[in-house]
């Protein structure tokens, strides 16, 4: 069961707007999957690692020595909005 | 115009024997995609200009006596979500509607060493997020053999393309099913390859212990030459294996004998329609007279890896998306302050399936949730995992259908998203366990293609290579899907 402010309080942390209406069908249709995923409880999962990557990889490391990197001009010019050489942003700190 | 539906090979004939150019052929192409795309909408993005550069090129070393690589100057198309620089590159989104990358994918890379032709980047459902290709902002991609059925998703554009004869092989990526599902939809070859063996290397993320890239084409073998083209480790990509690469075309010819394949009875059951487990059983059959050996087996925690894949998936991209803030690229839609601006970017310019994931993925991964479902998800993957290491302790393959059914209508389940994700129900415990599967197709039904898949152990993509091919040879579907295809276009 998913209510309407656990959809707004989600939405929120996920930096997202919903409407009323969209909070509605999102509150049911997240309840219907979530609800769909609690079968996961029927399975008893006490002695299971958890599986976070097929691969057992861990510290993959590469040396650390100077390469040539993206041009910085390259990387502003994919910016919505630039000046000089930085991103430019609305307001961060209020006051 | 008619075009044959050429093979990779047949073309490096005609290019090397200098019966037609790179050139011509390209030309030849991008009309094609003139005349159909409007229909099919495979295409998000043409590029004649870069195509044809790259198809001079091909004509240059040509002139000069070179030697070719099999895919020099064969049109190809990229799934969208594959960087391209210089080249739009959109993942079917909004957000990226204007991107347009300043590097290439590896995989991007490989087909430019070769002299492979670009002529376009694929349709998908945005991000990756979607099984029919309708979650695209871009409008869904139409099924070749009935343009009111969906192609299937995510990288529907790249196999409608691949089955509409306006590129003549493709590279999808596979997170939970998205080039298996549209190969199936669509009567075109598949593969994804084990996780680690293609490098992700500016892949655009969407669950990333769960993508993987990998190539569509019309039979076994141009599959076959696309995985040596794109195969290998790269230092960008940490995931990627450092596992040496075969000749994956040296042993398609080697057929079935003596090997041993599974069929898992959870695969032909309750929510499988009964034609499509008829067409898969037959093919089966046939590969039993060729001398394989076909035991029913079991993978007894296949019914949770739906539920699991859909708290997993969601919950990295969660993460991976969070990248979209309105700041450093991607659109932006203005607001009062930083976060305003980033709730308007993100709620305007991305779907509302992308949304949806964003939202289940923050809801399990939040305090107080997070040991019942993400912890517990990546406990199950591992069962999902064992089941597979079990089975393959006793046979050399598994055998089951890619989809449930055969391509459903455009607009028939978009209200629902959960009837949606259960059209993965046979591909997503593949990407779980990180295991290579080749779906080929072996039937019709209701005049519309149905697909197997052939799943193999890590790294054994050349095994069901060596399978997919002798299927291919004794179903004979390459005959059927002239005949039909032409009479959907």
């Amino acid at each position: 069961m998913i209510d309407e402010k656990t959809v707004r309080d989600v939405a929120r942390l996920s930096r997202l707007e919903v409407d009323d209406r969209q909070v509605e069908v999102l509150a049911r249709q997240m309840g219907d999957i979530i609800g769909y995923m609690d079968m996961l409880s029927r399975i008893d999962t006490e002695n299971v690692e958890p599986m976070a990557h097929v691969v057992p990889i861990s510290n993959v490391w590469r040396p650390d020595s100077l390469r040539p990197s993206m041009p910085n001009q390259e990387a502003i010019r994919l910016a919505p909005d630039a000046e000089g050489e930085y991103f430019r942003t609305p307001k961060v700190v209020s006051g | 115009m008619t075009m044959p539906y050429y093979s990779i090979g047949e073309i490096h004939t005609l290019l090397v024997s200098r019966e037609t150019s790179a050139e011509a052929l390209c030309r030849d192409y991008l009309e094609r995609i003139e005349k159909i795309n409007p229909e099919i909408n495979a295409y998000i993005t043409t590029d004649p200009d870069g195509a044809l550069n790259a198809a001079r090129a091909v004509d240059r070393l040509l002139a000069a006596g070179e030697d070719l690589h099999p895919l020099a100057g064969v049109p190809a198309i990229i799934k969208d979500n594959i960087c391209t620089r210089m080249l739009r590159t959109t993942c079917g989104s909004r957000i990226l509607g204007q991107f347009v990358p300043p590097y290439s994918a590896t995989v991007v890379e490989r087909v430019n060493a070769v002299h492979g032709v670009i002529l376009g980047k694929g349709n998908m459902d945005e991000f990756g997020m979607g099984s029919s290709n309708e979650n695209s902002a871009f409008g869904p991609a139409r099924n070749p053999w009935d343009p009111t059925r969906v192609t299937g998703g995510s990288s529907g554009g790249p196999a409608a393309a691949v089955a509409a004869n306006i590129a003549v092989w493709g590279l999808g990526s596979d997170t939970g099913g998205s080039i298996r599902t549209p190969a199936s939809f669509c009567g075109v070859v598949g593969m994804k390859p084990t996780y680690g063996r293609v490098s992700r290397y500016g892949l655009v993320a969407y669950a990333s212990s769960l993508d993987q890239i990998g190539p569509f084409a019309a039979s076994v073998e141009d599959v076959a030459i696309a995985m040596n083209c794109i195969s290998g480790y790269d230092p960008a990509d940490s995931t990627s294996a450092r596992t040496s690469v075969p000749d994956f075309c040296a042993g398609l010819k080697k057929g079935v004998r003596g090997l041993k394949i599974g069929l898992p009875r959870e695969y032909f059951g309750e929510g499988i329609r009964p034609e499509v487990s008829a067409a898969v059983m037959a093919a089966a059959a046939k590969l039993s007279d060729q001398g394989a050996e076909c035991t029913e087996i079991s993978l007894p925690h296949t019914e949770y890896a739906l539920a699991a894949y859909y708290i997993i998936a969601p919950a990295e991209a969660s993460s991976n998306l969070a990248r979209y803030d309105g700041v450093s690229y991607g659109s932006r839609i203005d607001g009062d302050d930083i976060i305003a601006m980033s709730c308007k970017t993100r709620s305007r310019l991305f779907g509302m399936e992308v949304q949806r994931r964003i939202m289940l993925g923050t809801y399990v991964l939040s305090s107080g949730y997070y040991d019942a479902y993400y912890l517990r998800a990546l406990k199950i993957r591992r069962l999902i995992k064992g089941d597979f290491d079990r089975a393959f302790a006793s046979v050399d393959a598994i055998i089951a259908p890619v989809v449930p059914d055969v391509a459903f209508r455009i607009g028939e389940k978009t209200d629902d998203p959960l009837t949606m994700y259960m059209t993965d129900v046979c591909t997503i415990p593949v990407n779980m366990a990180g295991l290579p599967s080749l779906a080929i197709p072996c039937g019709l039904v209701d005049g519309l293609p149905v697909g197997l898949q052939i799943i193999g152990r890590p790294m054994a993509e050349a095994e069901i290579l060596q399978i997919g091919h002798c299927a291919e040879q004794i179903i004979g579907f390459a005959g059927i899907a002239n005949k039909t295809k032409a009479g959907a276009l």
